[in-house]
This record gives structure tokens, sequence and C-alpha cells, in this order.
């Protein structure tokens, strides 16, 4: 353990970043996360953040690694006008106060060499509460269009939005939402 | 376009002879006992998912679209209409234009409405739709296509307090059956269609 610390401190076995790990950063236009919510207990209705950032760090060889992704809620576009404008007031994503959602993690979970889980933090409303996402075709390649590597997969995530404090309209519109998040990231 | 069963004396003589053809079409089978509704456009908002690069999963949306649908309970019997304005589309990047590859994948120009239509909606036993068998015209090619419904309901809308009739309809395409062929394999052949649709009952 002793010696642990030691290289730690050396910046040679800590976490993250080590020196094997390499950077990601993803890529805004095939990076776009959306949630499915249930309406008025007839139908699965759909919301999309237009504006999403984030990066990876990851140590494939070592299964460690870490993931910062921001969204701003002041993206949020629901397909009509009106009911974007709805959305994103007082009461539910109340975007003038709280501009962005985060989510880190730097406890990834690999199976084999492959990314399957992240354990983090999600930030909603100012409310930061442990969420574990899960990461489904998970994939590292070189993207031969613009001959970058790039690590790619797709997110999923449930939500209890209560849990936030976004309490309106519960139960008419579902306390329960599930979060998808494609993301594409390429190496630096 | 538009769809209706009565008045036909108000409508031009083209529009009547559309509307008797129409009404072949959508109620030969139906009968005078059909209830219509009218899909709330807000809530009916198509979505698709295709395979991007072979490795994630994209989506976009159609942001305006139309469509009624006719409903005989007693007889099992009913149809729907569905149209989407496809220069509506949207990806979430930015406003489309004509030189995008979603308006040129689409041909928006050429071809601004994707239509469903079918005449054979399909009931269980407990009178819930479960599935659609129609036509989907895109780039305007017409193919044969089921669409599956679930989470089918008719109950009063908690906040309008009118009668609506409601579902889930998912559907699986082949793009290249009706010749759009830009894009493959980055962007896959197979595409995945979201509709909910909340319908509420015409006056």
């Amino acid at each position: 353990m002793k010696k642990f610390l030691i290289l730690c401190a050396l910046g040679v076995l800590c976490n993250s970043p080590a020196f094997s790990a390499d950077t990601f950063v993803m890529d805004p236009e095939y990076t776009i996360p959306s949630f499915e919510v249930g309406h008025l207990g007839f139908t699965t209705q759909r919301g999309r953040f237009d504006k999403a950032e984030g990066k990876v760090v990851l140590d494939i060889p070592a299964k460690k690694g870490s993931v910062e992704f921001v969204v701003h809620t002041k993206s949020l576009d629901m397909g009509s006008k009106a009911w974007t404008v709805h959305v994103r007031s007082e009461g539910l994503f109340d975007v003038e106060k709280f501009p962005t959602m985060t989510f880190k993690s730097d406890n990834l979970i690999f199976e084999d060499d492959k990314v399957v889980a992240a354990e983090g933090q999600f930030t909603l409303l100012g409310i930061t509460k442990p969420l574990k996402i899960t990461v489904k075709r998970f994939n590292c390649a070189t993207n031969a269009i613009v001959n970058k590597f790039m690590c790619s997969g797709d997110i999923t995530a449930t939500i209890k939005r209560s849990d936030y404090g976004m309490v309106k309209y519960i139960p008419t519109v579902s306390d329960e939402i599930q979060i998808n998040v494609p993301v594409e990231s390429y190496r630096q | 376009m538009k769809i209706t069963n009565s008045k036909l004396n108000l409508w031009p003589v083209a529009g009547r002879l559309f509307s008797f053809f129409a009404a072949g079409l959508f109620f030969c089978d139906t009968g005078f006992a059909a209830e219509k509704f009218i899909f709330d456009e807000v809530h009916s908002i198509p979505q698709f998912e295709f395979s991007h690069l072979g490795v994630t999963t994209q989506t976009g949306r159609f942001d305006v679209a139309k469509g009624a649908i006719y409903i005989d309970f007693a007889a099992h019997k009913g149809s729907v209409y569905y149209e989407i304005d496809a220069s509506s589309l949207n990806m979430g990047y930015g406003t489309e234009t004509p030189e995008s590859a979603g308006y040129r994948l689409f041909n928006v120009s050429v071809f601004p409405t994707i239509k469903f239509k079918s005449g054979k909606l399909v009931f269980n036993s407990k009178n819930e739709i479960t599935a659609a068998v129609g036509k989907l015209t895109l780039l305007g090619v017409s193919k044969p296509l089921t669409v599956t419904v679930s989470n089918f309901k008719c109950a009063p809308n908690p906040v309008t307090k009118r009668k609506t009739c409601a579902c889930d309809v998912r559907a699986t395409l082949m793009r290249t059956d009706f010749g759009m062929i830009q894009y493959i394999p980055g962007i896959s052949d197979l595409i995945i269609i979201n509709v909910p649709v909340e319908a509420y009952r015409s006056q």
C-alpha cells in the first residue's frame, strides 16, 4: 500500500488520469441527450437537449477512467415551441436558474476491455445524487471518414425526477424518466 | 389534402372526387358508427432512430405532423391517416437547409410530405388496437407497412377533459425500399420509427 501511495504521488498509478490514459472529447453533433417521460397515462413523450459537451478519460489496459458531461438546459427542444417554453420554465427544468445539468464519474465499470457502466454523480436543479448509467455498444475504432480514433457507445439511465425536487405534475407526467445519450468521442 | 366523411357538397369537384375515393378507401368497411379522433399535434410528433457509423443509436424528429383516426369499436374496424411535414425535420444540430444531409436524404423540396394510411386496424379482445396494416409513402414511393401499437387506451384527457384515444406506435423499415440509398452504411438502412399518438374526439 505504501509503495502504491508513493507511486501515486509520482503520478504513475493513480486512479485517473494515469499516463497511459487517453482523453476523448465528445462530438456534440452525435452526442445529443434525450429523455422519455410518461404523459397523462397515455403516451411516451420525448424531449431533447441540443447542446451538450463532455470528455472521457480512458485507460483501457488498467480498466480505469472518468467522464464529465454537461448538458445546457436552455437547449431543450420538445418539438412544439409552446411546449418547449413550458418545460423549460420554473417548476420543471427552470433553465434560467439552473442552466446546466451534469454527470461526473471516476468509476467506469469494465467487462474485459469494454466499458459497460459508470457510477457517478448526477446534478439536476442544483441537487446532486448518485447515478449509475449503463453503457451499451461500447466500441473503439478509427473513424475512417475523419481518420480519427473514436470511442463510442449508447448510454441509458433511469432517474426519478422527484429525487431532484422536480415534482410538478407527478403522477400525471411520470416521475420516472428514461435518459438516452449516444456518445461519439474522439481521442485528442 | 384533407379527409372528411361529411359535407361533401362544400368541396369543389376535384375535392369531391378525392373525398369519394378517400371515403371508399377508409370507410367502406367501417360504416357510420366510426368515431373520429384528431391527433394532438403537440403530442403526436414522430421520431426515428438509426445506427450511425455502425456504432451509436442516433435519433431525428419531425416537429410537424397531423393525422386522424376513425374507430368503430363495435365492429373492430377503423382507419388512420397520418401526414408528416418533411421540412420540419429537426436533428438537433441546427436549422436544416436544402444543402444539409437531412434535407437531401428526404429530398424535401420534391417530396414535402411523408404519409401513412391504413384501412385495417387490428384489435384484441379488450377492444384495444394492437396494430395498423397500411402503406407508407416516402420519397413518393408507397410500400406496405404494418405498425405496432402499444399502450392503447381511451379515456378523458385529464387536462382538457376531452375523450382521447392514445398509444405508442412503433415501426421498422428499410429505407432503401423507398429509394433512400444515400449514406449507406454510415447511416443504417434499418430505421425504427416511434410515434406517440394522443388523439382527441372530434366534436
